[in-house]
């Protein structure tokens, strides 16, 4: 085969027929892309966002606060107990 | 590459970092046909491509945001779903002399003839679509890019992740290993894939 019949069949390619994706699915595709968009774009999400970080936030400190206490308290009873250690 | 042009497409690539609905279906309309041809040529399988095209838009939509405002929409997109099927043969570890069917990439049971099926009744059309399928994939996918797609070399170079002259050399390699295919009808190759579709 010569090289112009190569290129015109390579040309051919361009004429090759459109295969054509499901049209189910592509269309439930479409959907979870505009539903991961909404969940991006929505304020409420942020809200939530903001609510739960200050939730976080809250039961972090109220934990640390609560160790700490009992940190302390160990802390006095051992030196109730054999009085303050000398260096 | 597109329908459209930059000027067009930059304006489009502001509106989908902005988050625009619209803007995304106008890109999924133009583009979703065409990944699907790429995808389904480049693996030959349609339920690979199916598959592959869904993560391709899931993707693109979760980096939408982070576009560059001079972002090309197709050779991203080519990209992405060129790398997800670099991978998916990876974790196959599929080898080109096993080439699937072509008749796998139609449904089945349409009463119509498909655009698929036309073809198929010329006789260049069934040994292009042959020869295509069963080039190595490095050389199916330079020409499906160039050929089918109308990338310019140095775009589909830029996809593949490789330089324009080895994009240059990989596109005159495949001109010759399709010349040699449609020349010899019992070209190695070819004969392998009909033995897989007939």
């Amino acid at each position: 085969m010569r090289i112009e019949e190569v290129d015109r069949a390579l040309a051919e390619l361009r004429g090759l027929p459109a295969l054509a994706p499901d049209a189910v699915r592509s269309e439930r595709t479409r959907a979870r892309c505009r539903a991961a968009m909404a969940r991006r774009a929505s304020p409420p999400r942020e809200l939530t966002d903001w609510r739960t970080r200050a939730e976080r936030l809250l039961a972090t400190a109220v934990v640390g606060a609560l160790s700490a206490l009992y940190l302390a308290g160990i802390v006095y009873e051992a030196i109730k107990v054999y009085g303050v250690p000398r260096a | 590459m597109t329908c459209m042009d930059r000027e067009s497409e930059l304006a489009l690539v502001a509106r989908l970092r902005a988050g625009d609905p619209a803007a995304f279906d106008l890109v999924f309309d133009e583009f979703n046909p065409r990944l699907f041809n790429f995808l389904a040529r480049l693996s030959r399988r349609r339920d690979v491509a199916e598959d592959l095209l869904e993560e391709t838009w899931l993707r693109f939509v979760a980096q939408m945001p982070r576009f560059r405002s001079d972002t090309s929409i197709g050779a991203w997109l080519f990209t992405v779903a060129r790398n997800l099927h670099v991978s998916y043969r990876r974790s196959r570890l599929i080898e080109d002399s096993h080439a699937a069917g072509l008749l796998g990439l139609w449904p089945c049971g349409s009463i119509a003839a498909s655009p698929f099926e036309s073809a198929l009744a010329s006789e260049t059309g069934r040994r292009l679509e042959n020869a295509l399928a069963a080039l190595p994939v490095v050389y199916r996918e330079a020409l499906l890019l160039i050929g089918v797609e109308g990338l310019r070399p140095a775009e589909a170079a830029a996809v593949c992740g490789i330089s324009p002259e080895a994009m240059r050399q990989r596109l005159s390699r495949a001109r010759a290993l399709i010349a040699r295919a449609l020349e010899d009808p019992k070209h190695p190759a070819l004969t392998r894939l009909e033995e897989v579709t007939t």
